[in-house]
């Protein structure tokens, strides 16, 4: 290349040397024994930039500008299965409080529709630190104009009204709690995945009624003069008292529904933390409540101030469960086995290639390389994988992985191991750098 | 308006733009780390800017990332970005025949282009064109994915059968966890692990990058072979753009389209512009042997599937992939709730989106047209320094998109799956459509006949799906066409 050799290879080393140097300053600095003497974990079970997780990094910023932890609040996304595989993650963590998980009411709706099984009852409650009003909305030119018309004409026509919520998600439990409130009406639910999705729906027609979220409604109701079958009008709060935005939409339980809370977020630890760090964490939350900063941005996420702590939230949260648990489980809706469907033609598509393979054998020869240095490679990355998987440190066995793959490469030929050394130390030690100061990304 | 072009136009704006556009070519030609993840690990260091600066800086990591996939797809046969998958079809070819730079420059030039067009569709037809999404219903959408779907048939390689297969096999790997019209989980033989299924990325990393890699390892006492690619010929013509207008148009417009619908985004787009590219060409069988046109059009729909998908974000407020609902968070973050009044409320922020993407476009191509001799060298680094690297690269990109290690397990096995496959001449590119496409078709579908309680009669009774359907039909039965005709001259040809 551009440099010498040599001269490239001196750089190295001294980078090397000095993020050595960092790793080693890393290991002797967690000596302490107070909590807390090593980063806590938020996990959120949604991407970055999803409501829950710039919920959690709003509270995150006040608690590391405020509290002066030695230690900071560090956010992980594990987005998918509807929050599952984070609130799982938690689940399994040791409860040392250093693994936390901020949630929604998604952590009963998924217990009581048996995507897992485990509930809030299985975790530490931390606390509560906000209140999320969700509203009944339907097209402005819409001839429903409250639940009751909505559930007159589904008592009279059953499954005609389609309702945009996700099977399963705490929007769905309220609106069959609402349904349940007429005895004889048939709702249809339909899931599309995101209150976007559910907007374009309603004003399309394809949806007679959708559950958004407070932000989302702010966000979705266009201005005055826009035509009414290109904007949304609330019919009902889902929530115990009036929205300040819209103190003009009635709540469900004016309308003889009772519905108290729409959906909130909490935060729990694994069961068995001991009390004082339960109290600790709980405290910094109860400050951040206080911040106004966090106060003026939760206003601007529409999201309410409600705190709980201790045994009064988990009260509220098995009183909430115990609410939307009272409804019938949901039938599987009967459409076509898809699935099946897919698993036959892949059986008869890959039985025909088998069968036309068989007739005429191909005459190819690319099989003849050097197999057994990849089986070696593939043997050292399942290695590695395995070891990360154990909990070993990033940084000490990427390193080795690095150079074993190298080396298995080269054949070990001597001169090229010193190079292949440098690169493995330079790149594991480096990646580590990059990403867990630069972007606090946790590396395995 | 002017506040946004004096705020781009401040040293910070343009720092910010160079910057983002540079690191965005750089994830996305490192196989294994993409845009989306870059995005990702980026906003929260946001979180405390000017959202003017902070969306500036997101964008050209857009812009950047979806460009810079090329480089790897052309150098190294690993699709730097899933969006650049097709480019390696005919960029790797070209690049083993001398012609890296040409195919590089070709790349950059069509990106260019199709990033402009559809940035001109962006400004142009924000508004009338976000409405029409919400003619689209279930039964709409699940048409409109089966007109992209039947491109399984088509895309391949010579065997229909084996090209169909791919496509089915895509199809059944996407079913386990939960089905979103219908929140059962399915298919996870009791891996918790499974309950979100197989995710995008690392299947797409294992299919092509990994697989790739283990490829390139069994060929390492080859590797003079590989060194010995020579770089030739001028890198960017203006008179190429005249040569490929029809075709960058085409394939514009199509990955602008493709881009506006939701949760189809870049991969499909580059696939659809290319196949089209393909079948309605004068001379299809150079497709795939290092062809000027099948580069061209794959790169120019990916970036202009950029200016598609943020049609729907700033106009109506709806993500069309991972990377917008991102994008979303962070307007979200900086207080901005987008949806219809955002141009109301906001405009500088609108104007701000669109004039980041237009500056980014032009610097991706002043950072390439610079670099485009040192990145040719990418191919010549020594393969044993170069694989392992990407090894781990792509360890971390599975790992970081849900922190957990599952994701590492997954993409190995799929790139074990995509070895078997491609060395029984089972090509690839259908599985990834089948994969994408398979979900959302299924998806609206299933939605749709709950809705209507079990009736299939709105695909045949309502007017958009059944156009869609039936240009679908007509697409899957065009090459069984041409065959009969083909055969009429020279009936010797076997299925």
């Amino acid at each position: 290349m551009k440099f010498p050799r040599h001269i490239l290879s001196v750089l190295v080393s001294i980078l090397i040397c000095i993020l050595l140097f960092w790793r080693l300053s890393n290991i002797s600095g967690s000596g302490m024994t107070d909590f807390p003497n090593q980063p806590i974990q938020v996990v959120v079970p949604y991407a970055a930039g999803g409501g829950t997780d710039v919920f959690a990094r709003t509270l995150q910023k006040s608690i590391n500008a405020r509290e002066n932890l030695p230690q900071p609040f560090v956010i992980i996304n594990q987005p998918g299965g509807v929050g599952t595989i984070g609130s799982r993650f938690v689940y399994g963590s040791r409860p040392d409080g250093y693994r936390i998980l901020c949630i929604n009411d998604v952590v009963i709706t998924t217990q009581l529709s048996g995507t897992v099984n485990y509930g809030p009852e299985d975790f530490t409650p931390i606390a509560q630190t906000g209140n999320l009003t969700t509203l009944v909305a339907v097209r402005e030119d819409s001839p429903f104009n409250n639940l009751s018309d909505l559930l007159d004409e589904a008592e009279a026509n059953p499954k005609s009204i389609r309702m945009g919520a996700d099977v399963g998600s705490p929007a769905f439990f309220n609106s069959k709690l609402i349904e349940a409130s007429r005895p004889g009406a048939e709702v249809n639910y339909i899931s599309s995945g995101g209150g976007q999705k559910r907007f374009t729906q309603v004003l399309g027609g394809h949806m007679d009624a959708a559950i958004f979220s407070l932000g989302e409604y702010n966000g979705f109701l266009a201005s005055e003069g826009t035509p009414p079958d290109q904007n949304i009008k609330a019919i009902a709060v889902l929530d115990g008292e009036r929205s300040r935005f819209y103190p003009d939409i009635p709540t469900a339980t004016e309308q003889g529904i009772p519905i108290y809370s729409g959906n909130a977020y909490y935060w729990l630890a694994p069961k068995g933390v001991p009390q004082p760090v339960v109290e600790t964490l709980a405290g910094m939350f109860e400050r951040c409540l206080e911040d106004p900063v966090v106060m003026a941005e939760l206003e601007r996420q529409s999201i309410g101030i409600a705190f709980r702590k201790g045994d009064e939230l988990a009260e509220f949260l098995s009183k909430k469960k115990r609410d939307l648990g009272g409804i019938e489980p949901e039938q599987a809706p009967d459409v076509p086995n898809f699935p099946n469907w897919v698993i036959a033609i892949v059986a008869v598509l890959g039985l025909s290639i088998l069968v036309g393979k068989f007739r005429k054998p191909d005459p190819r020869g690319d099989r003849s390389g050097e197999g057994a240095i990849a089986l070696m490679a593939a043997g050292i990355m399942v290695l590695y994988i395995a070891c990360l998987q154990l909990g070993l440190p990033y940084g000490v066995v990427t390193t080795p992985a690095l150079f074993f793959i190298g080396a298995t490469l080269a054949g070990w030929q001597r001169t090229k191991l010193i190079p292949i050394a440098q690169l493995a130390l330079f790149f594991g030690l480096g990646s580590e750098f990059v990403f867990t100061t630069l972007f606090s990304v946790p590396l395995p | 308006m002017q506040e946004a072009i004096q705020q781009l136009f401040t040293p910070t704006g343009l720092f910010l733009i160079v910057l983002g556009t540079s690191l965005g070519i750089f994830v996305g030609a490192v196989p294994g780390l993409t845009g989306t993840m870059l995005i990702a690990l980026i906003l929260p260091l946001t979180y405390g800017a000017n959202p003017q600066y902070a969306l500036t800086l997101l964008i050209s990591v857009y812009v950047g990332a979806v460009s810079g996939g090329m480089i790897t797809s052309i150098l190294l046969r690993m699709p730097g970005t899933p969006a650049s998958i097709v480019t390696t079809f005919d960029g790797f070819p070209m690049a083993q025949n001398g012609h890296a730079e040409r195919a590089l420059g070709l790349g950059v030039m069509a990106s260019f282009f199709g990033g402009i067009v559809s940035w001109g569709f962006l400004v142009l037809l924000a508004r009338p064109i976000a409405l029409l999404s919400t003619k689209f219903g279930p039964f709409e959408y699940f048409s409109l994915v089966m007109m992209a779907l039947v491109l399984i048939a088509s895309i391949g390689g010579k065997s229909i059968s084996r090209s169909l297969f791919s496509g089915f096999l895509g199809i059944l790997l996407s079913m386990p966890g939960i089905a979103v019209a219908t929140g059962q989980t399915r298919l996870t033989f009791g891996i918790t692990g499974l309950i979100d299924g197989f995710k995008l990325l690392p299947v797409l990393i294992g299919l092509f990058a990994v697989n790739q890699i283990f490829r390139d390892i069994m060929d390492i006492k080859n590797e003079s072979k590989m060194e010995a690619i020579e770089t030739q010929g001028v890198a960017l013509r203006f008179k190429d753009i005249a040569d490929h207008l029809f075709n960058l148009a085409r394939s514009s417009v199509i990955g602008t389209w493709i881009g506006l619908l939701p949760g189809i985004g870049a991969n499909i787009g580059s696939v659809t512009a290319y196949t089209v590219a393909k079948s309605s060409s004068k001379t299809p069988e150079k497709f795939g042997t290092g062809h000027d046109e099948g580069v061209v059009a794959g790169e120019a729909a990916n970036n202009a599937t950029i200016g598609g998908a943020l049609i729907p974000l700033i106009s109506m407020g709806l993500p069309g992939s991972v990377v917008e609902a991102v994008l979303l968070g962070a307007l979200v973050i900086h207080g901005l709730q987008p949806g219809p009044r955002l141009f109301e409320e906001h405009p500088v922020m609108v104007y701000t989106i669109m004039g980041a993407m237009l500056l980014a476009n032009i610097a991706m191509v002043i950072i390439m047209r610079f670099s485009m001799r040192g990145l040719a060298r990418i191919s010549k680094i020594p393969r044993t320094y170069l694989l392992p690297v990407i090894l781990i690269f792509c360890v971390i990109g599975s790992f970081a998109l849900s922190n957990r290690l599952f994701d590492v397990w997954v993409m190995l096995g799929f790139g074990a799956l995509g070895f078997i496959l491609e060395s029984n001449k089972i090509p690839l590119a259908p599985f990834v459509i089948g994969f994408v496409l398979g979900p959302i078709a299924e998806e609206n579908l299933t939605s749709g006949l709950i809705s209507t309680n079990g009736s299939w009669l709105p695909l045949v009774t309502r007017p958009i799906p059944l156009t869609f359907l039936l240009v679908a039909l007509t697409m899957l039965c065009l090459p069984w066409i041409r065959k009969r005709f083909a055969k009429t001259a020279k009936p010797t040809a076997a299925e």
